[in-house]
């Protein structure tokens, strides 16, 4: 009851600090080598070669791991909201998998180019019969067993769908092109991908961060939170629509990026004192911090390749996950439901 | 005066009928205990008073207006329901959990008002939990978590209150206090409805028991009345011997039939 009017302003006050510099740095790290006044020069009066590397290479990068960040943070703390559990996880449930399935069949048989709107709408619809199909298996007691089952078995049928694909695949560049969706990168995105991405993205936040109030409600259960008045029918849907979109658009125009949605959640949920509404604010914040500093260390790591984004994230996801898992072993061995 | 009231309520769930024509009415200043065996359909005509079911025939009427005519938001701040279990999801401090109650009458868009942080204060109070007030919910022992619960509905302050087993996994002490808590917020006007396992707490605490036997409403009365041999036999499969507590005649389950 001690809730005042802006609880994590410290928080999320150093969070926004932490991504301007993390944004400052992405600007200035790249092959090319830019001094940072000449960055801040490039990024007002983009004149000359600094000016594009800066605005139409550097900074779309950058844009995008910030939204695709935050988005991935949001969409990880509204699923676990949603099934009241902080194992839940869009890459666990299969969506990015689906989105990328999805979103490889448009490209591999060349239905529309790699910018056209058709591929973020196939990639949503892809997330969206994955999560849909989840949150519907799942059902009302969404026991964490049952949820983590269903989402395997769909990620294994997203996996296949994309098999099938690259299997189907007309020429070797469209497989290519097909290995790029599941790998997850940043490299070479254009302001045209931020165009692309950003309406989806913005409204997948307003869907997922309206139920705030609803997710603390839910810490009671699904029978007290209707109780209360929340409509938790609502909730689910906007809960799937949003994940959906924001997945579906975010893989859209970088692959398949997991685990950041486990990742950032967590690290602040303590600090807003697991409150699971207020956790949604943060944690898009620490999931754009989070991207932003990876994709900023694939820039980092010397050789001749790029590691893709999406590998780095699953590589630092995964034992993290395990991590959790272990440390939260007696409670999951107790009662799911 | 009566708050809530069901005529001939029924309840069909995948082809079975749960609920059958049941009628019962809610008085204010009554802290009325429903009983039953295992399976009677106590927490779904619970439920369905509390308007989270949807009913297959007859009608509630909440203050003489059908509940459906309610919208969430003013049923929720008419009727208080305490689910089974005392779960919370999340490792949230006493007084968030509590706050919660207040949610039907929240503005999504302010801070909580005096009245809410009264509400919340007086609660923490009613339910003697204030010195836990910052500790983490799931912390606590599963007579606290109780307490934890009951006073998160009675910082709602709705005219109902509802309770699906409230004393279920608690100790003798706590169980008393539980009860002791619900008869307190009927003595000052409310309608209380508990699920109640333990035929001698309804018997001593409760101003009516209703007995439900495989989805049917089979008695309706003082607890004298409603527990007595023959019905505790023929509901219940037991023998009993009945007690006099000095304040209520209570029955102590003997033997099975």
């Amino acid at each position: 009851m001690t809730r005042a009017r802006f609880p994590d302003l410290k928080l999320n006050a150093a969070l926004a600090a932490l991504l301007l510099v993390l944004t400052f740095a992405s600007l200035t790290i790249g092959p090319a080598a830019l001094s940072p006044r000449s960055v801040i020069a490039a990024l007002f009066n983009g004149d000359g070669i600094a000016g594009l590397i800066v605005r139409e290479i550097r900074l779309p990068r950058t844009l995008l791991a910030l939204s695709i960040g935050a988005t991935l943070g949001l969409a990880g703390a509204a699923l676990q909201g949603l099934v009241r559990n902080p194992l839940a996880e869009p890459a666990l449930f299969g969506a990015p998998q689906a989105a990328a399935a999805a979103a490889s069949f448009v490209i591999a048989f060349g239905f529309f180019p790699a910018t056209s709107f058709a591929v973020p709408l196939a990639a949503i619809v892809g997330a969206l019969v994955s999560i849909g199909g989840l949150v519907l298996i799942a059902g009302r007691r969404a026991s964490l067993t049952v949820t983590l089952l269903a989402g395997l078995a769909l990620a294994s049928f997203a996996g296949a769908a994309t098999a099938l694909a690259l299997n189907l695949a007309p020429n070797p560049f469209a497989a290519v092109e097909i290995a790029f969706w599941l790998l997850g990168s940043l490299q070479d995105r254009s302001s045209e991908h931020v165009y692309l991405a950003m309406p989806f993205l913005l409204a997948s936040w307003v869907a997922m961060a309206m139920n705030a109030r609803a997710f603390r409600a839910l810490t009671l259960g699904e029978d007290a939170a209707i109780s209360l008045g929340v409509n938790v029918d609502a909730v689910r849907l906007r809960v799937v629509a949003g994940v959906a979109v924001g997945v579906g658009a975010a893989v859209a125009v970088a692959g398949a990026i997991g685990f950041v949605g486990l990742v950032a959640p967590h690290l602040v949920r303590r600090l807003v004192h697991s409150d699971p509404g207020r956790v949604l604010f943060s944690g898009a914040l620490a999931g754009a911090a989070l991207l932003l500093a990876a994709d900023i260390g694939v820039r980092l790591v010397p050789g001749p390749v790029e590691i893709k984004l999406g590998v780095v994230t699953a590589l630092i996801g995964v034992p993290f996950f395990l991590m959790m898992i272990f440390s939260e072993r007696r409670a999951l061995a107790g009662t799911p439901s | 005066m009566t708050m809530l009231r069901a005529e001939r309520l029924t309840v069909t769930l995948r082809g079975r009928t749960i609920v059958d024509e049941a009628n019962i009415a809610l008085r204010a200043g009554e802290l009325t205990a429903l009983v039953g065996p295992n399976g009677a359909g106590k927490t779904t005509l619970m439920r369905a008073l509390a308007g989270l079911l949807p009913t297959s025939d007859g009608r509630v009427t909440l203050k003489d207006r059908p509940l459906g005519d309610f919208t969430a938001r003013e049923r929720a701040r008419s009727i208080a329901y305490l689910p089974q279990g005392h779960v919370f999801h999340w490792p949230l401090d006493v007084a968030s959990i509590v706050a919660l109650g207040r949610h039907p009458h929240a503005d999504p868009f302010s801070p909580p008002t005096g009245t809410d942080r009264a509400a919340v204060a007086h609660a923490l109070a009613a339910a003697q939990i204030e010195d836990l007030a910052e500790r983490i919910v799931t912390s606590l022992s599963g007579g606290e978590r109780a307490r934890v619960a009951l006073a998160r509905v009675l910082a709602t302050e709705a005219d109902l209150l509802f309770a699906d087993e409230p004393t279920a996994s608690l100790d003798p002490r706590h169980q008393l206090i539980v009860m002791g808590l619900l008869r307190g917020v009927a003595e000052r006007g409310g309608a209380v409805l508990a699920i109640v396992h333990d035929l001698a707490l309804a018997a001593r605490f409760a101003s009516r028991v209703v007995v439900m036997q495989r989805g049917r409403i089979v008695a309706d009365a003082p607890p004298g009345e409603a527990l007595d041999d023959a019905r505790l036999g023929a509901v219940f499969g037991i023998t009993a011997r009945q007690v006099d507590t000095g304040d209520a005649i209570v029955p102590l389950p003997l033997l099975p039939i």
